[in-house]
């Protein structure tokens, strides 16, 4: 690694400061950022879609209406259940973010350290990680669970609906609260390559102990201000995406404008905000690893050995 | 170390393969060079940095109006409908102009941005003007679009017109803006030719105290002559200050870079502790000559070379192994290296860093 070859410029840096820097690095390298995590987050927006569509529907809202007929009663987008479908669709976003960013993880990596890698390369490399991002984010944090309580909606009466909504909130909550304290466990799976036991090396529980708990409590902030940041920033770009859809392609106020911008344009602008958080992540995990590893130390000081080695070889005169 | 981030082998070669190319790194900074030739590096406040500054601003602010309002409440009763003019006149000059007034008066500051440490100047680095505060003020509300209504989030409290109209700002335009360019300049920043820089940086650094009887022991053997130029100086003072987060075997691995080179340069035995070296090379850098307190601390200790075996690099590592013995069993000083009596220490190739 040449800590003096790298796209970025290796310092310690406060959350303000890398909030800022992720901009700078998303206007540097858009295309690939963008390209690495598109290829995964295509795949997943429509899962959600598959889980969470039928939300919107008025078959699964008719129930609050009784014994009235759905083909008699005539129904406007009020009757939809909107907050339900925005919060599923938030809690599964946030849940799922890390597998979505897995690529573009790896593409931040090497972009950084100024190698130009490929999608394919990318794939083929992440490939070995395989298991331990199904055992870190589909058993442990509950991509798995959260999947299996939404199809659970779909067959089911209001009665069980609560029950599932119930632990559907709980398990997010644990969620929240793990990845809170251990944000970077993509990052180490991803780039630090962690054993399957002691023998093979640090395990990732290791290695995720020993980042996460050199800068105490910083962690757990960082990663809630990411988290809130994200939300405002997804948020702002609904507004703004719905503005500008609206404005040249519909009429607000319909049905079917009303749907539509719920099923894609939320989402779409909720995956922007987390292609833009997983660069914002990247970049917290590189800050950490500069203080508990002291890289701008060791750059200055081989800068200076370096310096000194010149000096020292004949026929060199300063 | 393996892995992606750190690339053992073939993607090393990938990577020194591309190391030719010239990169600029993104590092939220940038440099002026004046007339004279003289180059000034200020680091530029991104707008994550000035929101806060925004905040404070917008919450002072609103404090002003909602203190306005209750003064007009006041006077509607004995003045009738002037309280209100006053009112709407006072939001008007408070909201477009709060900015532009502080922003001259205060040498490019606001409340917030004071408060934040930032400031405005002029893209050269020169303090703002009055015209320059204005037109960056009053341009602001360009970033705040586009202006979204509550119920394009399907807030829709009543048949209030209000909750129609679009009110909300997104800040995309702003931000989008921002980021599109090297000084995050906002669009009143690109017309009136300003940008946003961070005032006060807190020094990382405060003195650091390294004295044990070990360094001590090594900084006596330093060469009178040893100065250390701004960059060591630098380089010495970030060693000092980040290893204590570092584990003993980490320390090591970084100072070594520095060791041989630095103990061919000066003279020094070539096993001495690279972590010890460097501190004892801060203490005579920063603090003093060491050789009056080593006087008084000499009798007391002497240092033990002792090399372990090379080990993994990582956090928990076992110490490294140098100790200070009582004197008696001193370690004598070798003939013809500076530590020796008969020759005052001083670097072999007439000096480093002088």
């Amino acid at each position: 690694m040449q800590f003096d070859k790298t796209h970025i410029q290796i310092r310690n840096r406060t959350e303000s400061e890398l909030l800022d820097i992720s901009l700078h690095v998303f206007r540097r390298f858009p295309v690939q950022i963008v390209t690495s995590f598109l290829v995964l987050a295509i795949p997943l927006l429509l899962i959600n879609d598959l889980l969470l569509s039928h939300v919107l529907t008025i078959e699964f809202n008719a129930t609050q209406y009784g014994s009235q007929s759905i083909v008699e009663t005539e129904f406007t987008t009020s009757d939809l259940n909107f907050t339900m479908y925005i919060y599923l669709q938030i809690v599964l976003i946030i849940t799922l973010a890390p597998i979505a960013s897995i690529l573009s993880t790896m593409m931040l990596s090497k972009l950084i350290f100024n190698e130009k890698p490929t999608i394919k390369g990318l794939i083929r490399s992440t490939r070995s990680c395989f298991w331990n991002i199904v055992l870190a984010f589909g058993f442990r944090r509950g991509v798995f669970i959260m999947i299996g309580l939404l199809l659970l909606l779909f067959d089911y009466g209001q009665d069980t609906r609560q029950i599932v909504l119930t632990f559907y909130t709980l398990t997010f909550i644990f969620i929240l609260l793990v990845r809170g304290n251990r944000p970077y466990t993509l990052e180490i799976i991803l780039l630090e390559r962690p054993g399957r036991d002691s023998g093979q090396g640090m395990t990732l529980g290791q290695r995720s102990k020993m980042l996460h708990t050199a800068t105490g409590g910083n962690v757990l902030g960082r990663s809630m201000f990411g988290l809130l940041v994200g939300i405002l920033f997804s948020l702002c770009l609904y507004g703004a995406i719905t503005f500008f859809s609206m404005s040249l392609f519909t009429e607000s106020g319909t049905i079917e404008s009303s749907v539509f911008a719920a099923r894609w344009i939320f989402p779409i602008s909720c995956w922007l905000a987390v292609c833009y958080t997983s660069v914002v992540r990247f970049m917290n995990y590189i800050d950490t690893r500069i203080l508990t590893e002291g890289w701008e130390a060791e750059l200055k000081i081989r800068s200076e050995a370096y310096k000194l080695q010149q000096r020292q070889q004949p026929g060199t005169s300063w | 170390m393996s892995n992606d981030l750190f690339p053992a082998n073939g993607s090393n070669q990938q990577a020194m393969a591309n190391s030719e190319d010239v990169i600029d790194p993104i590092d939220g900074t940038i440099s002026i060079v004046t007339p004279e030739n003289i180059t000034f590096r200020y680091s530029v406040a991104g707008p994550f940095q000035r929101v806060t500054a925004f905040a404070i601003d917008f919450l002072i602010r609103l404090g002003i109006i909602i203190m306005l309002l209750v003064l007009t409440l006041a006077l509607v009763s004995s003045i009738g409908e002037i309280g209100v003019g006053f009112f709407l006149l006072s939001n008007f000059i408070l909201n477009w102009f709060y900015g532009a007034v502080f922003e001259t008066y205060m040498n490019g500051q606001t409340p917030g941005k004071r408060l934040m440490g930032i400031r405005a100047v002029t893209v050269d680095g020169k303090p703002i003007n009055a015209m320059q505060a204005v037109m960056r003020n009053l341009i602001r509300t360009a970033d705040t679009y586009p202006l979204v209504s509550p119920a394009m989030f399907g807030i829709e409290f009543t048949d209030n017109p209000v909750y129609q109209s679009a009110f909300i700002p997104t800040f995309i335009m702003g931000l989008v803006v921002m980021s599109m360019n090297k000084r995050y300049q906002r669009i009143g920043d690109l017309v009136a030719g300003t940008m946003v820089i961070v005032d006060q940086r807190k020094s990382t650094f405060g003195l650091i105290d390294v004295r044990s009887p070990a360094v001590l022991q090594i900084a006596a053997m330093v060469p009178a002559t040893f100065r250390a130029d701004q960059e060591m100086s630098q380089a010495l003072a970030h060693f000092v200050d980040q290893r204590p987060r570092l584990s003993d075997a980490r320390r090591r691995e970084i100072a070594t870079h520095l060791t041989k080179p630095l103990s061919k340069e000066l003279g020094l035995p070539p096993h001495l502790n690279p972590d010890l070296l460097l501190q004892a090379l801060y203490y005579r850098a920063f603090v003093s000559d060491a050789q009056e307190e080593l006087a008084q601390l000499a009798p007391t200790a002497v240092l033990q070379y002792h090399i372990p075996a090379q080990q993994p690099v990582g956090f928990g590592q076992p110490p490294v192994q140098l100790h200070a013995y009582p004197s008696a069993h001193p370690q004598p000083a070798r003939p013809g290296h500076p530590g020796h009596p008969g020759r005052p220490g001083r670097p072999p190739h007439g000096g480093l860093m002088q």
